[in-house]
C-alpha cells in the first residue's frame, strides 16, 4: 500500500508541486497584511521574490526523482519525455514569470495573476501526461479558461477586455468541435484510450471526419491559418507578459500534445493526416508572413511571427519520423528561449513607457546598448540566422520534413524564412538606426528581469551549438 | 587539433580587444592579436605538403545522431585562401590607424568575428559547418555597414542583407537534398557527397540551389545590383572585408563544393554561368567608365575582374583553376589597396568625386607611385601579380571557347581605360586649391602602402611558389570531377 502511495507521489510530482506552489500562493494570500483603512498592504515586492523561488525551486525538482509508470487505469502516464516536456514548461514559466516582475511590481492582483497562471500550467501537464481523451480534454480546459482572464489582467484597458471576450469564444468553439469529435470517436471506436486506438482505427470516413475535427481544435490552440483569427488581436490586448506565455507556453503544450497524438495514437492514418498537416503548414507559414509584414505595432507583429513559426513546426511535423518528433520538442525549446527573449525587451519597454512600436524603437541601440544586442540576437534566432540556435531548429525542421520526400514543402518554407527575414531585420534596423525625437530613455533592469533575458540569451547560443541538446531528446523518442 | 587553434585565434583576439579602453591603444593591440592568425597560419605552410592531399584535420562528432561533424581540414587552396584572409585581416586593421573610428570595441570585434567566420568557410569539409561559417560572416560585415556605413546605409544594407541571405537559403535546400541522398546513416560531410552517383538532371537541380547563392556572393551579373551601392556606402575597412576576402567565399565555394560534387551539372549549365560572367564583364567594365566616384568605379571594376575569375572556374581546366585562384589572391591585395587609396583620397578631400580632385602628383609623389603601381597591378600590367591570374584566367577561357574569351579579353581593355582615366583625374593635371593643400601621407599610410606595393610586385615577378602550393590540390579536385589535369 505505501508502495502504491509513494509511486503515486512520485509519478504525479509535477503536478503536486504545482499544486503545492499554488496553496502556498493561496495561503499567502489569506494572511496578507491590511492596512488600517482595510486595503492590503503593498507587498508586491516580497510576493513576487517568493513566487519566482518557488518557481526556480518547482523546476529545479523537475530534474530529481523521475520515474516512469501508469496512473488511474492506465489513463496517466510519467516517463522521461512528458517529465523532461514539464521541464521545459517549467523552465518557460519561471522566465515569464521573472520578466512580468517590472509589470506586475505596481499591479494590485499579482497574487491572483500566480494562482491563474499556475492552474493553466497545471491544465498543461495533466494534458501532456493525459493517455485518455478524457483527461486530456479536461486539462485542456483547465489550461485555456484561466488563461482568458489573464488576457484581461491589463484590468483598465479596454482592448485587454475585447481580448479576453475574443479568447474564451474561440476557445469554446474549439472545444465544442473537439468534443464533438470526441463523441464521435467513441461512437467508432468504443475505446477514448489512446493504447487502445490504434488497433480500433479503420480509417473509415467518419474516423476521417473525426480525425479533422481533432486537427482543428489543435489548430485553434496552436492558432494555425485558417483558425488562426483571434491570435492578433488577444496577443495586442493582453499584457506583455501574458502574450510570451500564450505565444509559448501554451503553444507549446499543444504542439508536444499534439505531436505524441499524431505520431503514436493516429499513426494509422498517416497518409490522411500527413496531407492536413501540409495545407496547414503552407497556408500558416505563407499568411502569418505576409500579414506580419505590414505591421507596425511590435506585439501583432510577433503574433503573426508567431503564426509562421508554427507553419515551420508543422513543417518538421509533416516528416512522419522520429526525427520530426524529435525536430519539433527541439525547436520549441530554442523557440521558448528566442521569442521570451524578444518579447522580454519588449515587455520591459511597454510597461516603463508604454512605447510598442516600431519606429518608437529607432535610436533605442544610442541609449540602452544592452537591450539592444539582446533583442537583435533574439530576432536573428527566431529568423534563424545562424549561429544562433534558431537556426539549427529550422534546419532540423526543414531536414525531418524532407525526409518525407517532400521538397516543395522545404522550398515553400526557405522562401519564408526569406519573407520572415524581411520583418525581422525591420526591427532590427530601427534599433540600431539614429535616433528619432524621443528615444526610449536608458532603463535600468531590476534583477529579476535580467536574470530571465540572461537564461533566455545563453540558452539562444549554447541550445544550438551544444548537440547533447539534440541527441539527449533524440533518446528520450528512442526510448518509448 | 592545431587547426583547430588557427580558427578560433580570432574569437580570442574578439574577446580580449573588448578589455582595451583607449582607442590609441586599442587600434595597437588589435593589430598585434591579428597577427597571431597570421603566425599560425605561416606556420602551418612551412608544415605544409602540397602533394599530401588534406592535411591538419581535426574530425569530431557534433550531433553524431544527424551525422554532423565538425570537420576541418586544409589542402592547398584552403591554404591560400587562409593565409589570403590573415594576411588583409591585418593591413585591414592597420588602416584604421590615424582615422578617428567611433564604438571601436565593437568595430574591431566585429572584424575578428569576421575573420573567424571567413576563415571557418575556407576550411570546413562538412556540409552543416560551411553553411554556418558561411551565414555566420554575413551578420558582422551586416553590422559593420549598418553602424558605421555612409548616409544611405539604412536601405541598402537591408537589401545586401536580403539578397544574399536569399541566396544562401537555396544552397541549404540543395545541402539538404545532398544529404539525403547519401547512404544510411546519412552525414554531412564532403568525402560522402564525392561518393554520390547522382543523375545529371538532379546534378542540374543542385547546380541551380549552390550556382544562386554563390553567384550572389561573388556577384555575377545580374545578381549584382547589392553590390556597388553596398561597396560604395559601407566603411573602408568594410569595403576591404567585402571585396578583399568576402567574395572570394563564393569562387571558393564553386571550386571546393560543386566542381567536385556536381561535375555534371557544371557540364550542364556552365555555358550559361560563363555568358553571364563575360556579360558581367563587359556591363560592369563600361559602368566603370561611367562613374564619377571613384569609390563606386573600383567596385564596377570589382565585378569585373569577378566575373573573369568565375568563367575561369566554369572552364573546368587546369589552366583556368589555377589563374581563378592566383587571380583570387591578387585581386584580394589589389582591390584592399585600391579601397585604402579612396579612402586617404576621401579622408582628405571629404568626399568621392573625382572631378573635385587633381593634381596631386605635382603635391605628394609617394603617394603618386604606390598608386600607379597598384593600379598596374590591377589592369594587369606583365610583372605585376594581376597579369599571372589575367593572362591564365584568358588561357583557360580560350580553352572553352574562342569566342568568349575574346569578350572576356576586353576587361584588359577597359580596365586600363577606366583606371588610367581615374588616374589621370585624381592625380595629373592643375592642382587645384584642395590639392594644394593635400596632407601629406602618414608614415602609416606609407608603410600600408609600401607593403601592398610589395606584394603586388613579388607576386607579379615570382608567383611560382603559391602556384605550387594550389597546383595539386586544384588537380585532385579536378580528377574528382573527372577531368584529367595536364
Amino acid at each position: 500500500m505505501t508502495d502504491q502511495l509513494i509511486d503515486f507521489f512520485l509519478l504525479m510530482k509535477s503536478e503536486l508541486l504545482l499544486l503545492a506552489v499554488i496553496f502556498i500562493m493561496l495561503f499567502m494570500n489569506i494572511t496578507a497584511k491590511e492596512n488600517a483603512d482595510g486595503t492590503p498592504v503593498d507587498n508586491n515586492h516580497s510576493i513576487l521574490v517568493t513566487a519566482n523561488i518557488l518557481l526556480l525551486l518547482n523546476f529545479l525538482a523537475g530534474f530529481f526523482m523521475n520515474t516512469s509508470g501508469n496512473l488511474f487505469g492506465d489513463s496517466f502516464t510519467s516517463t522521461e519525455l512528458t517529465a523532461f516536456q514539464k521541464n521545459i514548461l517549467n523552465l518557460g514559466t519561471l522566465l515569464v514569470s521573472l520578466q512580468s516582475y517590472t509589470w506586475l511590481k505596481t499591479h494590485k492582483h499579482v497574487m491572483e495573476f500566480y494562482m491563474l497562471l499556475l492552474a493553466t500550467l497545471l491544465g498543461m501537464f495533466l494534458m501532456i501526461s493525459s493517455q485518455h481523451m478524457l483527461l486530456f480534454y479536461l486539462g485542456l480546459e483547465l489550461s485555456t479558461i484561466p488563461l482568458a482572464a489573464l488576457v484581461n489582467f491589463d484590468l483598465e484597458k479596454k482592448k485587454s477586455a475585447e481580448a479576453a471576450m475574443k479568447m474564451i469564444m474561440m476557445s469554446a468553439f474549439s472545444s465544442a468541435l473537439l468534443l464533438f469529435g470526441i463523441s464521435l470517436f467513441y461512437g467508432t471506436m468504443g475505446t477514448l484510450h489512446f493504447q487502445e486506438i490504434p488497433a480500433a482505427l479503420n480509417g473509415s470516413d467518419l474516423q476521417l471526419y473525426c480525425l479533422i475535427l481533432l486537427i482543428a481544435a489543435f489548430g485553434f490552440k496552436i492558432s494555425a491559418v485558417p483558425f488562426h483569427f483571434w491570435t492578433a488581436d488577444v496577443y495586442e490586448g493582453a499584457p506583455v507578459p501574458v502574450t510570451s506565455y500564450l505565444s509559448v507556453i501554451s503553444k507549446g503544450s499543444i504542439l508536444f500534445v499534439m505531436t505524441t497524438v499524431l505520431y503514436n495514437v493516429f499513426a494509422g492514418m498517416g497518409v490522411e493526416w500527413y496531407l492536413i498537416i501540409c495545407v496547414l503548414a503552407v497556408a500558416t507559414m505563407i499568411t502569418g508572413n505576409i500579414f506580419a509584414v505590414r505591421q507596425q505595432n511590435l506585439k501583432r507583429l510577433l503574433a503573426f511571427s508567431s503564426i509562421a513559426q508554427v507553419g515551420f513546426i508543422l513543417v518538421g511535423m509533416s516528416g512522419q519520423n522520429t526525427e520530426g518528433a524529435v525536430s519539433v520538442t527541439y525547436f520549441i525549446i530554442i523557440y521558448i528561449f528566442s521569442n521570451l527573449a524578444a518579447l522580454g525587451v519588449i515587455s520591459v519597454v511597454s510597461a516603463l513607457t508604454g512605447k510598442e512600436k516600431i519606429s518608437d524603437y529607432k535610436g533605442f541601440y544610442k541609449t540602452n546598448p544592452m537591450l539592444s544586442w539582446i533583442l537583435a540576437i533574439a530576432l536573428f534566432s527566431l529568423a534563424g540566422i545562424p549561429p544562433t540556435s534558431g537556426f539549427f531548429g529550422k534546419f532540423f525542421l526543414l531536414l525531418a520534413g524532407a525526409g518525407n520526400g517532400n521538397y516543395t514543402l522545404v522550398i515553400i518554407a526557405a522562401l519564408n524564412m526569406i519573407v520572415s527575414l524581411y520583418y525581422y531585420l525591420k526591427i532590427v534596423k530601427a534599433v540600431f538606426m539614429d535616433a528619432n525625437e524621443e528615444p526610449i530613455p536608458t532603463i535600468n533592469l531590476a534583477f529579476f528581469p535580467k536574470a530571465g533575458l540572461l537564461i533566455c540569451l545563453i540558452g539562444i547560443i549554447v541550445t544550438g551549438l551544444a548537440s547533447g541538446s539534440y541527441n539527449y531528446i533524440q533518446e528520450l523518442f528512442a526510448s518509448l | 587539433m592545431l587547426s583547430l587553434l588557427m580558427i578560433l585565434l580570432p574569437l580570442v583576439g574578439m574577446l580580449l580587444i573588448r578589455m582595451v579602453s583607449d582607442k590609441k591603444s586599442a587600434a595597437r593591440v588589435a593589430l598585434l592579436l591579428s597577427f597571431l592568425p597570421l603566425a599560425a597560419t605561416i606556420w602551418h605552410a612551412t608544415m605544409f605538403d602540397p602533394n599530401g592531399g588534406m592535411q591538419f584535420v581535426f574530425d569530431k562528432w557534433w550531433v553524431e545522431s544527424m551525422g554532423i561533424s565538425f570537420k576541418v581540414g586544409m589542402d592547398g587552396l584552403s591554404l591560400l585562401m587562409v593565409l589570403l584572409t590573415n594576411v588583409l585581416v591585418p593591413i585591414i586593421i592597420f588602416s584604421t590607424f590615424d582615422r578617428d573610428i567611433v564604438d571601436f570595441k565593437n568595430f574591431y570585434s566585429l572584424i575578428f568575428l569576421m575573420q573567424f567566420a571567413l576563415v571557418g568557410v575556407f576550411t570546413s569539409l562538412d556540409g552543416f559547418l560551411f553553411y554556418i561559417f558561411w551565414e555566420l560572416a554575413l551578420l558582422p560585415i551586416w553590422f559593420i555597414c549598418l553602424l558605421w556605413g555612409g548616409a544611405d546605409r539604412i536601405r541598402i544594407t537591408l537589401k545586401f542583407f536580403i539578397y544574399t541571405l536569399s541566396g544562401s537559403l537555396f544552397m541549404l535546400v540543395a545541402l539538404i537534398y545532398l544529404y539525403l541522398q547519401t547512404p544510411l546513416p546519412h552525414t554531412f560531410s564532403l568525402d560522402s557527397f564525392y561518393d554520390l552517383a547522382l543523375t545529371p538532371s538532379q546534378q542540374g537541380w543542385i547546380f541551380w540551389g549552390f550556382f544562386l547563392a554563390f553567384a550572389i556572393k561573388i556577384p555575377i551579373f545580374p545578381l549584382h545590383t547589392w553590390q556597388p551601392d553596398t561597396y560604395t556606402n559601407a566603411p573602408t575597412q568594410g569595403t576591404m572585408l567585402l571585396s578583399g576576402i568576402m567574395l572570394k567565399m563564393g569562387l571558393y565555394g564553386i571550386i571546393r563544393w560543386m566542381v567536385p560534387v556536381i561535375p555534371a551539372g557544371i557540364a550542364e549549365w556552365a555555358w550559361l554561368a560563363m555568358g553571364l560572367s563575360v556579360v558581367g564583364i563587359v556591363y560592369a567594365s563600361a559602368m566603370a567608365i561611367a562613374q564619377k566616384d571613384f569609390k563606386r568605379l573600383i567596385a564596377y571594376s570589382s565585378i569585373a575582374h569577378v566575373g573573369l575569375i568565375a568563367a575561369g572556374i566554369f572552364s573546368m581546366n587546369m589552366m583556368g583553376m589555377q589563374g581563378a585562384v592566383f587571380q583570387m589572391l591578387s585581386h584580394g591585395v589589389n582591390a584592399v589597396g585600391l579601397f585604402f587609396i579612396a579612402d586617404i583620397l576621401i579622408d582628405r578631400y571629404g568626399n568621392r568625386e573625382m572631378k573635385d580632385m587633381g593634381g596631386i602628383a605635382h603635391v605628394s609623389s609617394p603617394f603618386a607611385i604606390t598608386f600607379t603601381i597598384i593600379l598596374l597591378g590591377s589592369v594587369a600590367l606583365p610583372l605585376t601579380n594581376g597579369f599571372v591570374g589575367e593572362f591564365m584566367l584568358l588561357n583557360g577561357v580560350f580553352q572553352y571557347s574562342g569566342w568568349l574569351a575574346l569578350f572576356a579579353g576586353l576587361t584588359v581593355i577597359f580596365g586600363a581605360v577606366y583606371m588610367l582615366r581615374a588616374y589621370q583625374r585624381i592625380m595629373l593635371g592643375e592642382a587645384g586649391e584642395a590639392s594644394k593643400s593635400f596632407r601629406a601621407l602618414t608614415s602609416n599610410e606609407k608603410i600600408l602602402l609600401y607593403i601592398i606595393v610589395a606584394l603586388v610586385i613579388v607576386n607579379g615577378v615570382y608567383p611560382k611558389p603559391l602556384l605550387d602550393i594550389a597546383g595539386p590540390s586544384l588537380s585532385a579536385i579536378l580528377a574528382k570531377a573527372g577531368v584529367v589535369s595536364m
